[in-house]
């Protein structure tokens, strides 16, 4: 593979140059090429590059390239997908014969914005590292805090958590706001017995009710 | 009115340079509307300064002059870095808030990392279901509904690519990664090997000392409470009429093994005082297990077995208790914590459950410290009378371990019918019941030996004749007495008086007078004083007449 060994991962960025585009007037299936050619996606040992060379002089339209390109060996950019003018879809591909093609890479102009297009593979593998990380991470932070006994099971035991009185004066002002939260937090754990009676209370008023409503629905 | 007033209150704010609104139009409005709705203030309140649950007027205050103070010092801190400065104070908040983490914050940072993993795997879920919704029409189900009114199904194209270059550090990171993990669960696997051995360690422990607890005969119980299994002592084993279940804890802080017998009391003995009509208490006599202790014993058998001894004397609390109920009649007068025996108007007896932990003595003299002070009575009468206080409370005791004998023992039918409630102990009624026999017979004595008369008194207590604790038991409880009187009436006359007081019915004390002539059942001593005075009137005029015939 005669690609440029690219000095940093392509796979995660975005490029633009708004001030080419308001040079020229917009983007069009004509010149998205071109626009193309300025981003470090491209290649500039490709065959497209040396048609531009060639045909510096007599303008060359866009079906007269892919016949050039089509003609030639080597890796090539063709656009492959056109959704003007928001979307163009560019196809880096590397041309064995005039049948044959060799797909290598696919980018994205959407917006002014050109990305490259994720591969299905990394992207998921990712997704999927990213979510068992955060369920290793979250296992290891827990996993030392229940203590088992034989008698009792597993058992969480309650930190009494310190006050910060020790810690200095200014550290408490600031953490003024936490600490109240934090408190009202301890405060509104109650157990569930607390409010037995009272949701006995309320299941018994709801009870009372249901009746005295069902009439008047009918 | 209201609108123009409060416009000219903006006016003259306005006069004013400072403070400057940036957004002057929100605050016209909110003056314009005075009758801003409450739950906003007040959810603004709450939101600026917490609750105002624990508001309080010096707090307010303080916080205002910390207010005025802060607003002197501001000048000086309006430096560009002032900002900078809170920083690194806010990071030490974090690290204080990591140290003291409780469970309810593990528990958030669980579902917050849950909550990330959660979302990684929709969005890839979404973007493959976008993906195949192109191809299949089913797949675009599991697109989420944010998604699927957003973006059209099948927007999604792929397109064969050549592969990524496999970068070498993801070969070196793969490997690291599996080291990592292997390493991390070897050092999982010997803490938890270590953890659980110092576990089963203390388990062992543990058992070695509930088989001891076995080995010395006390009955081990398998409880079941919420799954779990536990092993309690039943340190009521030897009687009583209540279960006591007690469980052997392990206290962390001492090391050493508690037994938590569920007990409200501590220590607890029955007491029996002998009080006087003026409130003071002549003798007193708390009950003293002196059996079974042996002090070099383990500490937790002597632990186990004073549970059991504070449970036994609640029982017999309790069971004194339960009779009190239907004793009133005979001048039993109970509260919940005093139980008073008044037979007679000078003395009382005042039965209580002792529950002060102080230790008592083992020399009888201990129980002297408890009563009060009096010089009417001398060392001998202090003495009988601690020895009667001793007496009853000894005799409680022994009609306790009887009613636990037969719990629900069959009275005989004659007996059934005399008693009210015939499953209540049996504890206070003989013992009111021997008393009350006592001064009846010390009432005729008196009075005959004030008329003169000679007499012969032969009591015979059942007890007497008791072969053994078990016999002497049953004795105690015997419902008829039997006792003998010869009197001696005037010139040779002999006349034998039967008594037979019963501990039930309605014929509480029968007295059969017989004599050569005449037999007659009589209710009380007074009708058969009453009576012998008249049967010796009528001798007498007999014999009178004799003589002056």
């Amino acid at each position: 593979m005669t690609t440029t060994p690219s000095p940093f991962d392509l796979s995660n960025i975005q490029w633009r140059m708004p001030e080419w585009v308001q040079s020229v007037g917009g983007l069009r299936t004509e010149n998205v090429l071109d626009y193309f050619s300025f981003s470090p996606f491209y290649d500039h040992k490709s065959n497209n590059q040396m048609l531009k060379m060639q045909s510096q002089f007599n303008a060359l339209d866009l079906g007269d390239l892919n016949n050039h390109l089509r003609r030639l060996t080597g890796t090539q950019f063709v656009v492959t997908h056109e959704r003007p003018p928001f979307l163009w879809i560019i196809q880096k591909q590397h041309r064995l014969n005039e049948q044959e093609v060799k797909p290598l890479s696919t980018y994205f102009v959407c917006n002014e914005n050109i990305y490259m297009a994720p591969n299905a593979y990394t992207l998921l593998a990712t997704r999927m590292l990213n979510a068992t990380h955060s369920l290793q991470t979250a296992l290891k932070k827990i996993e030392n805090i229940p203590q088992y006994h034989p008698q009792e099971g597993y058992t969480y035991p309650q930190k009494i958590s310190d006050n910060p009185s020790s810690q200095g004066k200014d550290l408490q002002e600031t953490n003024k706001n936490e600490n109240t939260n934090a408190e009202n937090n301890v405060d509104y754990t109650f157990s569930a017995e607390d409010f037995s009676v009272v949701r006995a209370f309320m299941m018994s008023l709801q009870s009372l009710h249901n009746p005295a409503q069902t009439p008047s629905n009918p | 009115m209201d609108e123009h007033s409060a416009q000219d209150e903006n006016n003259k704010m306005d006069t004013t340079p400072l403070p400057v609104s940036l957004n002057p139009e929100v605050i016209e409005s909110r003056n314009l509307a005075p009758e801003i709705e409450l739950p906003q203030i007040f959810q603004k309140i709450v939101q600026e300064r917490g609750n105002f649950r624990d508001l309080d007027e010096t707090e307010l205050e303080k916080q205002l002059e910390e207010e005025e103070d802060s607003s002197k010092a501001f000048s000086g801190k309006q430096d560009p870095y002032y900002g900078f400065t809170i920083l690194p104070s806010q990071q030490e908040g974090n690290d204080v808030s990591q140290n003291s983490m409780n469970i309810h914050d593990y528990k958030k940072e669980l579902v917050d990392y849950i909550l990330i993993a959660q979302n990684e795997c929709s969005l890839a879920l979404d973007m493959t279901s976008l993906l195949l919704s192109k191809y299949k029409q089913s797949s675009s189900d599991t697109i989420s509904p944010f998604l699927k009114s957003t973006v059209p199904p099948g927007s999604l194209g792929l397109e064969r690519c050549h592969p990524p270059e496999a970068k070498e550090s993801d070969s070196i990171l793969a490997m690291c990664w599996k080291r990592k993990s292997l390493t991390s669960s070897k050092n999982l696997l010997f803490d938890a090997k270590e953890r659980l051995s110092k576990v089963v360690d203390s388990e062992r422990e543990y058992f070695q000392i509930l088989s001891n607890v076995r080995d010395s005969s006390w009955p081990l119980v398998l409880s079941n409470k919420g799954g779990n299994y536990d092993v309690s002592v039943q340190y009521s084993a030897l009687g009583g009429i209540s279960l006591g279940l007690g469980l052997v804890r392990k206290d962390q802080e001492k090391q050493s093994y508690n037994f938590e017998s569920g007990l409200v009391h501590q220590k607890a003995s029955l007491r029996v005082d002998l009080v006087s009509s003026t409130g003071k208490i002549i003798a007193s006599s708390k009950w003293n297990w002196s059996w079974g202790i042996q002090e070099e014993e383990d500490q937790l058998l002597v632990k186990i077995q004073s549970a059991q001894r504070v449970l036994l004397e609640m029982d017999v609390w309790n069971a004194l208790l339960q009779e009190a109920q239907i004793c009133e009649n005979q001048g039993v007068v109970f509260t919940g914590d005093t139980i008073v025996l008044s037979c007679n108007p000078e003395f009382s007896l005042r039965i209580f459950l002792d529950t002060n932990t102080e230790e008592s003595r083992q020399d009888p003299e201990a129980d002297f410290l408890n009563v009060d002070q009096e010089e009417e009575y001398d060392y001998e009468t202090k003495k009988l009378s601690q020895r009667c206080c001793d007496a009853v409370n000894a005799i409680t005791h022994i009609l306790f371990l009887q009613y636990c004998r037969n719990p629900n023992r069959k009275l005989q039918q004659a007996e059934l019918a005399m008693v009210i409630d015939a499953s209540a102990p049996q504890i206070i009624r003989p013992l009111i019941f021997y008393y009350a026999i006592h001064e009846e017979a010390r009432q005729f004595q008196n009075w005959l030996q004030n008329e003169g008369i000679k007499f012969e008194y032969l009591p015979s207590y059942p007890w007497e004749s008791a072969q053994d604790f078990l016999t002497f038991e049953n004795f105690l409880l015997t419902n008829r007495l039997s006792l003998q009187w010869y009197l001696d009436l005037d010139s040779s006359l002999p006349a034998h008086i039967q008594h037979n007081p019963t501990l039930h019915g309605t014929e509480k004390t029968v007295w059969k007078y017989k004599d050569a002539y005449n037999f007659y059942k009589f209710s009380s001593v007074k009708n058969m004083c009453q009576y012998i005075e008249h049967a010796r009137k009528q001798r007498g005029e007999v014999a009178s007449n004799a003589i002056q015939e």
